[in-house]
């Protein structure tokens, strides 16, 4: 197992779109970090609160969904560039191809989940040291561990789905829409006792504090809940795709 | 050196019987050319070889295993399929991936490329190959195991004659050296010229085996042996 994930590493290496990603990430996320505490919002919360400091490291969002498209791309991205056939070739038993991929970007989820966090972290105690606020009034311990493990789980989900679909596009798409307009636009305010349940909610909850937590789920019970959703979406993928012939 | 063996591989796709009881062999030392027209069962029959489709009865073997059972699957089989690269992947990196694959030293990726005309562009992405830049790099990567058989489908398509001629002669040297190839090919002529054997594949069943030269006499030429064949009912077995 250990020489698969070297190898779906050197894959990773390789190629542009994890260094893209990679970059990406690291850029909105910075940005986002900057602006979220820099740019006043009317009506928002005060400026230091932990409402507001909530807001402003909320990376772990763009991490999971890079982390999620990263999944179907290695995945997916082997059909889509006919390689997984070498791949097979290389090692014909499936099951052990799919974990190893699932074991790659779990670690990569929560490397980039951590270190993103961490960088978000540092550059907010500037921000906000500059200003005055010398203590951030959040628990930065259950953000951070909550980064790493939204980030790694949706890297798993982006795995499932890559592996069920084989079509990078479709599957980026059908879980973007998923995610952002079916859970969080629709069914978090139309049925948020149901939605609190879903992938989403539970990664809202696992990676909030303060006013966005309240009515979700506690941390612990929402990794249990995102942990129990990545490996139903895994169970499935590992039951359809593995038989399926690859071309 | 391994034998590849069909043994009366059936396969079906739905309603659609794509392999009927497909029986053959390709012996070591020799280079059998794998025939049939279109949709005859030609690539099915390697996929099932190589473990990427498994049968609805019969075996596939290697020496009697399957692919699927070889601990070091690469190191044994070299295969060229329609199997694609990442674009944005260098040629060299793409020999080192695959050197990886199969457990030995990447240190060969640029002489390998070399041997196959690809030095000058080992740095370059593959996305900006030409189709017969992508034969040859193929081809190189099945050689990265230094494996004893070549399963190759369709490894002229693409080759200039220069190409080619340069494939007859590594493929005539790989089973003077005691190798086994088994190669499929629409171009009968140059498959007359370097293949030691025949397997002629018609709707999934044998159409006939044997040796080129007892297939194929003296009054007569491939391209006309292999239409009579495809256009009669009659399985023959000419095997000495």
């Amino acid at each position: 197992m250990r020489t698969l994930v070297s190898l779906e590493l050197y894959k990773l290496r390789t190629t542009p779109a994890a260094w893209v990603s990679l970059g990406i990430t690291l850029v909105l996320g910075m940005a986002s970090v900057a602006a979220n505490a820099l740019v006043p919002s009317p009506g928002g919360p005060a400026f230091g609160s932990t409402d507001h400091v909530n807001h402003t490291l909320s990376v772990s969002a763009l991490t999971s969904m890079v982390m999620l498209a990263m999944g179907v791309l290695v995945v997916a991205g082997e059909y889509r560039h006919r390689t997984i056939m070498q791949t097979f070739l290389g090692e014909p038993r499936r099951a052990r191809v799919l974990a190893a991929k699932a074991v790659t970007v779990l670690g990569l989820g929560a490397l980039l989940g951590a270190g993103t966090f961490g960088i978000a972290y540092a550059e907010a105690v500037v921000i906000y040291g500059a200003r005055g606020v010398h203590s951030l009034p959040v628990d930065v311990a259950q953000l951070w561990i909550g980064a790493a493990v939204a980030s790694a789980l949706y890297g798993l989900v982006g795995v499932a789905l890559g592996a069920l679909t084989r079509n990078t596009v479709a599957a980026i798409v059908g879980a973007i829409t998923w995610v952002m307009i079916i859970e969080v636009g629709i069914l978090a305010s139309a049925l948020p006792e149901v939605a609190q349940w879903l992938p989403a909610g539970a990664a809202i909850a696992l990676t909030s504090v303060g006013t966005a937590a309240h009515g979700m789920l506690a941390p612990t019970t929402a990794a249990l809940v995102l942990t129990g959703w990545a490996l139903l979406i895994s169970g499935i993928a590992a039951r359809f795709s593995l038989t399926r012939e690859a071309h | 050196m391994p034998t590849l063996s069909f043994h009366q591989l059936t396969k079906h796709y739905g309603p659609v019987t794509v392999l009927d009881g497909f029986t053959a062999t390709a012996l070591p030392g020799r280079v059998t050319a794998f025939l049939g027209v279109n949709g005859a069962g030609k690539t099915t029959s390697m996929r099932i070889m190589l473990g990427l489709a498994d049968p609805t009865s019969g075996e596939a073997t290697i020496d009697g295993v399957r692919y699927a059972d070889l601990p070091h699957p690469t190191r044994v089989v070299g295969a060229v399929l329609d199997q694609g690269f990442h674009p944005n992947r260098s040629a060299r990196n793409h020999i080192r991936l695959t050197a990886r694959q199969a457990g030995v030293s990447a240190d060969m990726a640029d002489d390998l490329l070399h041997r196959f005309g690809l030095g000058a562009a080992a740095g370059r992405r593959v996305g900006g190959f030409s189709l017969g830049m992508r034969q040859r790099l193929a081809l190189a990567s099945a050689l990265v195991g230094d494996p004893s058989v070549l399963v190759l489908d369709e490894p002229l398509n693409g080759l200039d004659p220069d190409g080619i001629r340069e494939m007859r002669r590594f493929l005539r040297s790989f089973a003077d050296a005691g190798g086994t190839v088994f190669l499929s090919s629409h171009l009968l002529s140059e498959v007359a010229a370097v293949a030691d054997d025949l397997v002629v594949i018609h709707r999934g069943t044998l159409a006939a085996a044997g040796p080129v030269h007892d297939i194929v006499t003296d009054d007569t030429d491939l391209e006309s042996v292999f239409h009579d064949l495809i256009h009669s009912t009659d399985t023959q077995e000419v095997w000495s």
